[in-house]
């Protein structure tokens, strides 16, 4: 009985201590991050390498759990910056974060920024084809959207449903943009629609079902630990898209916001992003090893805007057809 | 003569107004105003004039909102009836037959309610999938073909098996405590065992076989994480209200999927009224005893098999936890390539402060349910006023909604205004309080229902006060029951993830969230590491439990 006693002292006396440091510090920072939880403790720990005086602590959930969050929290914020989720995501809750014109801003495409300069884009998480290798030999695999159409492929391909995420609903906007909904019910029939994104590359890794579409740095990642998979990038190209990071308007630490998006939009952020396969939306950064470059890529014309706008139409067809089926 | 009882004893109406008020705070008022919000169009102010059925217009005219409502109910339905039928027979052999270690096996029906988020689910694909570990097995060595895991009868096999213990301990509880003479005396009277098993004890332990199916029922209803690791394109409605959430931040649209949930509890609810009747059977008088072990071989040796058999079953996910957390590595392998301990090194630095945060706010989470679980199920069911089923399914709701929107319930409504407790321990410590109230209530109720009142009448009547009645008399009484009650508060909230995503804050991180860190990166070994600490951690604080108590587990549960 003494020894938990004595190691809760202990317990306690380290948690007053941190709560003594954390005092001594003058600057906080609340991240709420909708990625990796690998990927944002190393990056808070290059930000710290260049800013020491900034406590940063990160809430990580899902993206839909942060939009909910940040909406719910709208009238007393109590995170300073969203990070690594979709640009859809940012767009559909835009009001609630606040215009700052990084100090980068001139190294930026202007298409990887909002108008407003309410967020900046972070990655780009192009979608690609999984091919389990074992189940499949890359010859015989996919190699276009409209492949996905074949019979062959009946009960071989996974999808993750477009209600799910924005993520999800761009493949099929992307299909949409490249075909019509005839090729969309062929697919509908030929592949299961799950209900967790995850779940699309981890069925395909571990050798559940044959083919999957994802974003290209699970599957690079995937490969780096041994499993056996392949990307296939869609022939008729694959659309340039991107994931943001923005300051929560009316967030408690604006400066330490500012300070942090100041960093993050230089290059030694995307240096910590190259190591998790994250393809940056800065020219200039490096590619990260293991992906294919951006130029040797098939990538088509995607149009956002126009995939925003047919949103619930897509969706509400989507949903009749795939009931139907 | 109630004026004059009033003033000298003012104890009862001093803990009545502090309960209502609490349940009015933390319960009725962020709850309430979630309910409502079904009732107006997304991004529209909760307002009279807003009111519509637009939300709920889907469950009319869209194919897949119909055919997700009727996965549900199948498949709640499915798993409430094998849950019972595989809890039933257990519950029986433990209160009746004797097995060995019979502590040690209700310690161990408690950890399928631990479940850590995510992880259980898998376990039955790394297992029983196209690549599962005994599928192959069984392919390459026997020749066997194992029928698919996927779809509803993986998930209701899945459920069942984590969800029976509700059931189990509740009824066994029941069973122990019934009064052994009843039975004595229809045996005596000449009736046959299953004459006896079918006219008396099985009405004695209705009660308790509905309260825990009720229990399942909820929870089947409301879990998201098993239909969609082993669903597929099997939709059911909390797939739906995940993809409002993630999908639309239609929050509003959530809120009626999940009024058309209660709604769902609510015909079960009063289905099982019907089922266990009005009558309640005081079993626990001034004379009872022990009841009689069946010591026949016949029954020793099917108590047994069938007891162990199914804790067996049981407790395949937790063990594929355990398993998984040695592999340092997996990949596109059958079984891992290389075991030993990394993944607890890993997890090392990471562990202490989330399993301590989780301990203390769930151990509050449950003193406080505990204790407003058992005045107002005293006051349910010793005091007569009208509309009791409304506390009853008051109690229950927080219970029966989704997670996220009790969480977005609890956020919006304490986040500005007259209290405001965002950011501090104590929003999740009152948000796990009221979803985890019904368990305490349940269990407690549970236990008064077996008192006999006129064990208290005879205090009263010798001079006892109100609260030294309670404290001498009724609280001993059913301490069994609200120990009971604690267990499966604690073990249910030290793993809880739905609310907690939404209401902690950089300090208050617990470790359902440090796993769901672990698993946004797909580092799955480590995140079983951490699991296999919950279930062990878990496993010790009840085992310490009913040391410090005095009471054997099986003592507990009655």
């Amino acid at each position: 009985m003494q020894t938990p006693a004595r190691y809760l002292k202990r317990l306690l006396s380290v948690l007053t201590a941190s709560l003594l440091v954390t005092a001594a510090l003058a600057q906080e920072l609340i991240v709420y991050n909708a990625g990796s939880s690998e990927l944002i403790e190393d990056t808070v720990k290059a930000f710290n390498a260049a800013h020491p005086e900034i406590k940063v602590t990160v809430v990580s959930a899902g993206v839909g759990q942060h939009t909910t969050r940040i909406q719910a929290e709208a009238e007393n914020p109590r995170g300073d910056i969203f990070f690594g989720a979709s640009v859809e995501s940012f767009q559909a809750i835009a009001d609630l974060f606040r215009p700052y014109t990084t100090a980068n801003d001139a190294d930026f495409d202007p298409k990887f920024v909002d108008p407003a300069h309410r967020f900046y884009g972070y990655s780009q998480p192009l979608q690609a084809f999984i091919v389990n290798t074992d189940l499949m030999p890359l010859e015989t695999a996919p190699k276009s959207w409209a492949d996905l159409a074949k019979p062959e492929y009946k009960g071989k391909i996974i999808l993750a449903n477009p209600s799910l995420s924005g993520s999800a609903y761009a493949q099929l906007a992307q299909m949409l943009q490249l075909y019509d909904w005839g090729l969309i019910e062929q697919i509908v029939k030929n592949a299961s629609f799950v209900s967790s994104s995850q779940l699309v590359f981890e069925n395909v890794a571990r050798g559940e079902i044959e083919i999957g579409v994802t974003g290209e740095s699970n599957i690079a990642q995937l490969i780096s630990e041994g499993w056996h998979v392949a990307a296939v990038y869609p022939s008729e190209g694959t659309g340039l898209r991107w994931d943001a990071m923005g300051i929560i308007k009316g967030g408690p630490n604006p400066e330490a916001a500012e300070v942090f998006m100041d960093w993050a939009t230089s290059l030694a952020n995307y240096e910590v992003a190259a190591k998790y396969f994250r393809r940056p939306v800065r020219a200039d950064a490096p590619a990260p090893e293991g992906l294919a470059p951006t130029t040797e890529v098939p990538t088509f014309d995607y149009d956002p805007d126009l995939a925003a706008a047919n949103r619930d139409a897509d969706l509400k067809k989507f949903d009749e057809i795939f009931s139907g089926n | 003569m109630g004026a004059r009882r009033v003033l000298r004893d003012p104890f009862p109406i001093l803990v009545g107004v502090i309960t209502a008020a609490v349940l009015g705070i933390l319960l009725i008022y962020p709850i309430g105003k979630a309910l409502l919000s079904s009732f107006v169009p997304q991004g529209e102010a909760l307002a009279l004039k807003n009111l519509s059925l637009v939300n709920f217009q889907r469950f009319v005219t869209s194919p897949l909102y119909k055919s997700a409502l009727v996965n549900s109910i199948l498949v709640s339905l499915a798993t409430t009836f094998f849950a019972t039928i595989l809890a039933l027979p257990a519950a029986y052999a433990m209160a009746r037959i004797k097995i060995p270690l019979k502590s040690l096996a209700m310690s161990l029906s408690v950890i399928p309610l631990i479940a850590p988020p995510f992880i259980g689910a898998y376990s039955w694909v790394l297992l029983l999938g196209r690549r599962g570990i005994v599928t192959v097995f069984l392919q390459e060595n026997l020749g066997i073909t194992l029928p698919s895991i996927f779809g509803p009868f993986g998930i209701i096999l899945a459920l069942s098996l984590s969800y029976f213990p509700f059931v189990f301990l509740i009824v066994q509880g029941a069973l122990a405590a019934a009064d052994p003479y009843i039975e004595e005396s229809a045996a005596i009277a000449g009736a046959r065992r299953w004459r006896i098993l079918r006219t008396i004890t099985f009405p004695l332990v209705a009660p308790s076989i509905a309260s825990g199916a009720l229990v399942v029922f909820i929870r089947a209803l409301g879990n998201v994480g098993v239909p969609s690791v082993l669903g597929g394109d099997f939709y059911v409605l909390p797939t739906l209200i995940l993809f409002q959430v993630e999908g639309f931040f239609n929050l509003n649209g959530a809120a009626a999927i999940a009024v058309v949930n209660v709604l769902l509890v609510l015909v079960f609810l009063l289905f099982m009224r019907r089922f266990s009747g009005k009558k309640r059977y005081v079993t626990l008088t001034g004379t009872t005893q022990r009841s009689k072990q069946n010591d026949s071989l016949g029954a020793r040796v099917f108590g047994n098999v069938y007891v162990w058999g199914l804790l067996a079953f049981a407790l395949v996910p937790q063990a594929m936890v355990v398993f998984s957390s040695f592999a340092e590595r997996w990949a596109g392998t059958l079984l891992p390539t290389s075991y030993g301990l990394a993944n607890y090194r890993l997890i090392l630095g990471n562990v202490l402060e989330p399993i301590f945060n989780s301990v203390w706010l769930a151990g509050v989470a449950t003193l406080l349910a505990l204790a407003f679980g058992t005045v107002t199920a005293y006051v349910s069911l010793r005091r007569r006023f009208p509309g009791k089923w409304l506390l009853d399914l008051t109690i229950m709701l927080p219970f029966v909604l989704p997670g996220i929107v009790t969480g977005v319930a609890y956020l919006t409504t304490f986040n500005s205004g007259p209290i405001v407790l965002t950011g501090t321990s104590a929003l999740l410590v009152f948000g796990y309080f009221v979803r985890r109230l019904a368990y305490a209530f349940r269990s407690v109720s549970a236990s008064i229902g077996q008192v006999d009142p006129q064990l208290e009448e005879a205090s009263i009547i010798c001079g006892a006060s109100w609260g030294g009645t309670m404290r001498k008399v009724t609280l001993p009484l059913i301490a069994p029951g609200m120990l009971a009650g604690a267990i499966l508060v604690f073990s249910t909230l030290i793993g809880e993830l739905s609310v907690t995503i939404m209401l902690f804050s950089g300090k208050t991180k617990t470790v359902s969230i440090a796993i769901f860190e672990y698993l946004t990166s797909h580092r799955i070994a480590p995140a079983s590491a951490m699991g296999t600490v919950v279930i062990v951690i878990t496993l010790l604080l009840v085992l310490l439990a009913s040391r410090l108590t005095g009471k054997s587990m099986a003592d507990m549960f009655k």
